[in-house]
């Protein structure tokens, strides 16, 4: 028997073993369809002018840190409100807007909050000093100046009014910021579950939710970790369900991709003209922003993680038609253990010493944010596949398998 | 319709899929018909490899349509549809589970009985899948998938799976060996 005519079986057995999906798929796409609410068009306005309106809120602030409003509170919860920035804060209000309780959900949450007695204060007047604090504590500036609002709603009430209410309100504070908000009061036990498992809000996990929707290639896992602004970097153009933007996401904490193209290209020795189907995407790997940057020069393919804050070459691949060489910060800095001693690990692992087995190969390569060791080797009618962490030599994976 | 006289004439079959891509993202469920006609199999293959039962790999065929249906928007033409198609059945694979360590006979059994109640499926072909599913390690029968059933390059499933092209090259030759040399010994035995 041939290769090719294996596959071709196999590519016949696999097309008589598909399901027949399309009628489920396209009555689902009908469901979804309903589901997606377009958000009008970014508003963009030119930053400027932050600093000013930082300081009226810290004046604000410095004068407020006792809000008790003389007005009575009903003492029933009706709403939750959570700030977003990387501090994340929660607010729960009654049903006449007063602060029944506030809390700091994040280490930079609590330093957000301070001292500040919020409760019985107005909704309104906590949300401006705790963005007044978070201005002040360099939370929000002109470099990372997104912010999620989240509104659930308790027993039917108008959480959408609300949300409309407060955004409105910190986009006239803050004239240069970004603003997500949303209405969570429905969010699906998906969206609760990995809340709770990430430990954010259940406001961060629908925004991360509704990025790796529109771009896939990202996980929820790896975006757990982002900020507001970062997370609202990667939405960008995208469509993100029903949570409403206003502002654009400050890059300005970045090189820009110009400055990360040339890095790249004078790494590879190439001038502009040299090079085609040049790629330049803002992304997250290895945790940090990084500057994608892809191109092609001849027969040989370039692709450049260049680290978005401070222009380190991370990570680099070129691609002389299956020739491989790779390189970067995320491979020197993070190469402590080195080849022998990774191959030892996986032998000793396996009980084995390295005369007693054949066709042992070792290739360093990135999992994630990680650099590992991915390990092969046979002996006797076995065949072993190991991954060691490549900066402190644990075991990630371990699997033998059986010829047969 | 437009997507017809696409398929007919000398386009080549990325760039009829990126044309099909471009309608889906204006929200045109033929084209995504069409879509799903040219490739379900070829990524009902990848998900059969990411997958240890049928209800999952069949709920990824059909979360990856909807997601592509939902993000067609946001594709880039750069002649690469399929590993873009490919890249979110793997996420959405890669969400759903971390491939649970090989429970062989319940996974096995599983597919067994799949693959039997499908009439399409002949006893050879049924004896084939299920020998690729038992014999070659997870990323073996990823890559395998990815370029014997979907035609997609070496290269390009490289970047879908993260691995050195070298390694791809090296996986699927030793994967199609062992493959073949199963398949030749199981008829001996018979």
């Amino acid at each position: 028997m041939k290769d090719n005519s294996i596959e071709s079986k196999l590519r016949s057995a696999v097309s008589h073993a598909a399901p027949d999906a399309l009628d489920d798929i396209l009555s689902a796409c009908d469901h979804e369809k309903g589901k997606v609410i377009y958000m009008e068009k970014k508003r963009t306005s030119p930053l400027r002018g932050f600093a000013a309106v930082a300081a009226v809120l810290v004046l604000l602030i410095a004068g407020a840190f006792v809000f008790k409003s003389l007005g009575g509170a009903s003492n029933t919860l009706a709403a939750v409100v959570s700030l977003d920035v990387n501090p994340s804060i929660e607010l729960n209000v009654d049903k006449n807007e007063n602060v029944l309780s506030a809390r700091g959900l994040n280490a930079d949450g609590k330093t957000v909050l301070g001292d500040m007695q919020l409760e019985g204060s107005k909704l309104d007047v906590a949300v401006n000093a705790i963005i007044g604090s978070m201005l002040q504590n360099g939370y929000l500036d002109d470099m990372a100046n997104s912010i999620l609002l989240s509104v659930s709603g308790v027993d039917g009430y108008n959480a959408e009014a609300l949300r409309s209410q407060l955004a409105s309100d910190v986009n006239k504070q803050l004239k240069n910021c970004a603003v997500l908000s949303q209405d969570v009061s429905s969010a699906d036990s998906e969206t609760l579950k990995l809340a709770e498992k990430y430990d954010i809000t259940v406001g961060k996990a629908e925004l991360i939710r509704q990025i790796v929707k529109a771009d896939p290639r990202h996980s929820f896992d790896e975006l757990s970790e982002l900020s507001i602004n970062e997370l609202n970097l990667l939405a960008d153009g995208k469509s993100l369900g029903s949570i409403d933007s206003t502002g654009k996401a400050s890059s300005k904490a970045y090189i820009g991709s110009d400055a990360a193209l040339d890095i790249a290209l004078s790494h590879a020795k190439l001038g502009k003209n040299d090079v085609r189907n040049i790629e330049v995407e803002l992304d997250y790997e290895y945790g940090s922003m990084v500057y994608e940057v892809e191109f092609e020069s001849g027969a040989v393919e370039y692709e450049y993680d260049i680290n978005a804050a401070d222009g380190d070459i991370v990570w680099y691949e070129k691609d002389s038609g299956g020739r491989i060489e790779q390189g970067g910060s995320a491979v020197d800095g993070n190469d402590a253990v080195g080849k022998e001693k990774a191959t030892q690990t996986a032998l000793k692992h396996a009980g084995l010493s390295s005369s007693q087995v054949t066709e042992l190969e070792v290739k360093l390569d990135r999992d994630g944010g990680r650099l590992v060791y991915e390990i092969e080797f046979r002996v006797s009618g076995c065949e072993y596949e190991y991954e060691i962490n490549a900066s402190n030599g644990s075991i990630i994976k371990s699997e033998k398998e059986l010829d047969d | 319709m437009l997507f017809m006289t696409l398929a007919t004439s000398e386009y080549s079959e990325a760039e009829t899929i990126e044309a099909l891509l471009a309608l889906i993202a204006r929200g045109d469920k033929a084209a995504l018909g069409e879509l799903y006609e040219r490739t379900h199999a070829a990524v009902f293959g990848f998900a059969m490899s990411m997958c240890s039962s049928p209800a999952d790999a069949e709920d990824i065929l059909h979360d990856t349509y909807l997601a592509v249906f939902s993000s067609a928007d946001s594709y880039k033409p750069k002649g690469k549809p399929m590993a873009w198609i490919m890249t979110i059945a793997k996420n959405l694979a890669r969400m759903r589970m971390r491939k649970a360590r090989r429970q062989l006979d319940i996974a096995d059994e599983d597919w067994g009985q799949y693959l039997t109640a499908k009439d399409a499926v002949s006893p050879d072909e049924r004896i084939l899948l299920q020998t690729a599913m038992k014999i070659l390690s997870d990323t073996q029968q990823q890559i395998v998938m990815l370029h014997a059933v979907a035609g997609i390059k070496h290269r390009e499933i490289a970047a879908i799976l993260d691995m050195p092209t070298a390694t791809v090259l090296s996986k699927y030759s030793r994967a199609i060996k062992k493959l073949r040399t199963a398949m030749e010994d199981n008829r001996n035995e018979r």
